[in-house]
């Protein structure tokens, strides 16, 4: 079986960001392949083993190559990356991405389920639909039996059992698997697996249709309210009214 | 006409593969081990169930043989990296496998003969077994051809006898490496090395000592009373133990360097970020000249540990001609920085650093060990001093 994983690099979770002429900077900032992204490369080293026909597609700016290089080290085979630091819509995204499932002919596509820089759950819909396949949204279990596929994923008030024929669209969620740490001796083997580069205009694409105008960090402030405390009776209440009524975590 | 003596084989920076196993290790330590460190800093016991996934990583046979599952290659920068990173969350904890795999295990990667490998080192990288070696005695320890414990040659083997002293992993090792003397009235020339194993008859184990630092780590006094070791278990050549050992320090103070510069890393990142956070008289305390040169002088000095340990490192793997004179120069002075900086940050967060609770106090007596164990601060002057000539 063929599988494509697509991945991101994004600001690790411990990343501090911060904001330069009204866009974020991560400019020294500590980036890693995305978490979700990770869930999808370990899941495509669990249904081919020895790594065979396993492909990381990545559409970013030149320090996704980090990124690529950690999903190569976890075991993939090889990688194909589009090397744009401009800003791409989802939709956008999808259609160039579309583009390599069509050269490439995988059987299956995993995407994360969520981006852990921007939140979007949107890249896997997006993809399946240029591409008219099915998707499995938010996966937490997986099974595969020859073109047929079992999968298990969260909805609000509990999980649902699906069964759907390859070829597919799978975007993944935690608990689907625990990733792997890549071994010494297999980062050096990254090094020397194929990485081969594309440019948007490789695709047909000039650039997205969403252009970002400003970005900022939510400042986060600390609002020092101070309770009276020499009754405690009645401090206790007013503590407990703030939690409720204006901190709503009671 | 090559002027061998002058390349360069130094470089400053870590390189791409490096960089990587640095990321990898360090989500390893904060997902999978700064979790568990308070429990086992508690009991007093290395977590075993890191065995596994210590040796999942390929951790434990960085440069050992590839056919018993190792790197192949000498990568002491690896090394050090990987002692690195596991010290940031404890010394003690660092200590247990650095001190199987890269204590015990060099000798039998250069010394050992294939079925000593087969049965030994390959489950000890697999993570299977645990190894230590054994060569501190109550009246020997930098002067290690003064050790007094005998090896007497029997039928088909050995009868040891004596006794050793602060063994790493003496009571949780699965083999031994220790050394006697097979001819007591030499000295150098006298020891050899043997494998022993804890069901061996006269093998007896000592209990935990209780240690100023390293509280994970397992430490035990052992003794030998007619210890029959079989000829199979004689490691390399009768008499040449002593050589042996020489060879193996290299390694070992390369890795204790790695193990200063991780105590060194974590006790300057938590100091600055106090510092930029904790008020006093108005103003953090960052802001003060007494802390600020202070933080500074931890920082100017972590770099200099850092390039001296680096070059160290890359000299000893390329085997340039002084290497032995590097080493002894960054066990020193790496060693004694951490020390000096982990003091430093104690004084940085005031009463807070004396808690359990910011760690500071951890690496504080976790890092004091490194100036005597592997070669004392005394004795790497000794090596330089030496290799100058005099």
């Amino acid at each position: 079986m063929k599988i494509l994983c697509l991945i991101r690099q994004v600001p690790d979770a411990e990343a501090r960001v911060k904001a330069k002429n009204g866009l974020v900077d991560l400019e020294g900032a500590t980036l890693a392949l995305d978490g979700m992204d990770e869930y999808g490369v370990e899941q495509a080293l669990r249904i081919n083993t020895d790594g065979a026909n396993t492909v990381a597609v990545a559409l970013g700016g030149a320090r996704f190559e980090d990124a690529i290089r950690r999903a190569l080290a976890m075991g993939l085979e090889r990688a194909i990356h589009v090397e744009s630091s401009e800003h791409l819509d989802v939709v956008t995204q999808a259609k160039i991405l579309a583009k390599i499932v069509q050269e490439e002919q995988p059987d299956l596509v995993f995407c994360g389920g969520q981006h852990a820089d921007s939140d979007s759950q949107a890249l896997g819909a997006a993809l399946a639909e240029a591409l008219n396949w099915n998707q499995i949204t938010w996966t937490t279990a997986l099974e595969i039996e020859n073109s047929s596929v079992k999968a298990t994923h969260d909805v609000d008030d509990g999980k649902e059992q699906l069964e759907l024929e390859l070829p597919l669209v799978i975007t993944t969620q935690q608990g689907l698997n625990e990733p792997r740490y890549p071994t010494l001796p297999n980062i050096m083997k990254a090094k020397k697996k194929e990485i081969r580069k594309a440019s948007l205009a490789d695709y047909g694409v000039a650039g997205g249709k969403v252009r970002v105008v400003k970005q900022e960090i939510q400042d986060k402030q600390r609002l020092n309210k101070l309770i009276d405390g020499k009754d405690p009776t009645a401090a206790a209440e007013e503590l407990i009214k703030l939690l409720h009524v204006e901190a709503k975590v009671i | 006409m090559t002027i061998t003596a002058l390349t360069p084989v130094s470089r400053s920076e870590l390189d791409g593969v490096h960089l990587e196993f640095r990321s990898v290790l360090r989500a390893f330590v904060r997902d999978q081990v700064l979790p568990i460190v308070d429990e086992s800093e508690k009991s007093k016991s290395f977590p075993k169930q890191l065995w596994s996934k210590l040796a999942g990583l390929g951790v434990l046979g960085i440069g050992l043989p590839e056919h018993a599952g190792g790197t192949g290659e000498a990568d002491s920068v690896a090394m050090m990296i990987f002692a690195e990173e596991l010290s940031k969350a404890s010394g003690g904890i660092a200590i247990t496998p650095i001190a199987s795999s890269y204590l015990g295990g060099p000798y039998l990667a250069k010394f050992g003969t294939p079925s000593q490998q087969k049965t030994y080192l390959e489950p000890m990288i697999a993570g299977k077994m645990v190894a230590a070696i054994a060569i501190t005695e109550p009246g020997a320890g930098s002067d290690v051809a003064g050790i007094s414990s005998v090896a007497r040659k029997v039928d088909g083997g050995y009868l040891i006898n004596g006794s050793k002293i602060f063994i790493t992993n003496g009571g949780i090792a699965d083999w031994l490496i220790v050394a006697a003397k097979t001819d007591p009235a030499e000295r150098h020339k006298g020891i050899s090395q043997f494998i022993v194993l804890p069901s061996d008859a006269g093998f007896g184990v000592g209990r935990p000592l209780e240690k100023l630092g390293w509280h994970s780590s397992d430490t035990r006094e052992l003794r030998f009373d007619d210890c029959f070791v079989p000829d199979d278990r004689l490691v390399g050549e009768v008499g040449r133990g002593f050589y042996q050992i020489a060879s193996a320090f290299q390694t070992e103070r390369l890795v204790l360097c790695g193990m200063a510069l991780g105590h060194a890393q974590v006790c300057l990142d938590l100091s600055l970020e106090y510092a930029k956070q904790r008020m006093a008289f108005g103003h953090t305390i960052g802001k003060f000249q007494a802390i600020r040169h202070q933080l500074a002088q931890m920082a100017i000095d972590l770099k200099t540990s850092r390039l001296l340990a680096l070059d160290a490192a890359q000299k000893l793997d390329a085997n340039a001609h002084d290497s032995l004179s590097v080493v002894s120069m960054a066990k020193y002075h790496c060693c004694r920085v951490a020390n000096t900086i982990a003091d430093h940050a104690m004084q940085v967060f005031g009463g807070m650093g004396y808690l359990e609770e910011t760690r500071i106090a951890l690496h504080f007596r976790d890092a004091r060990i490194l100036r005597i164990g592997g070669g004392t601060d005394e004795i790497m002057l000794e090596v330089v001093a030496k290799q100058m000539g005099l």
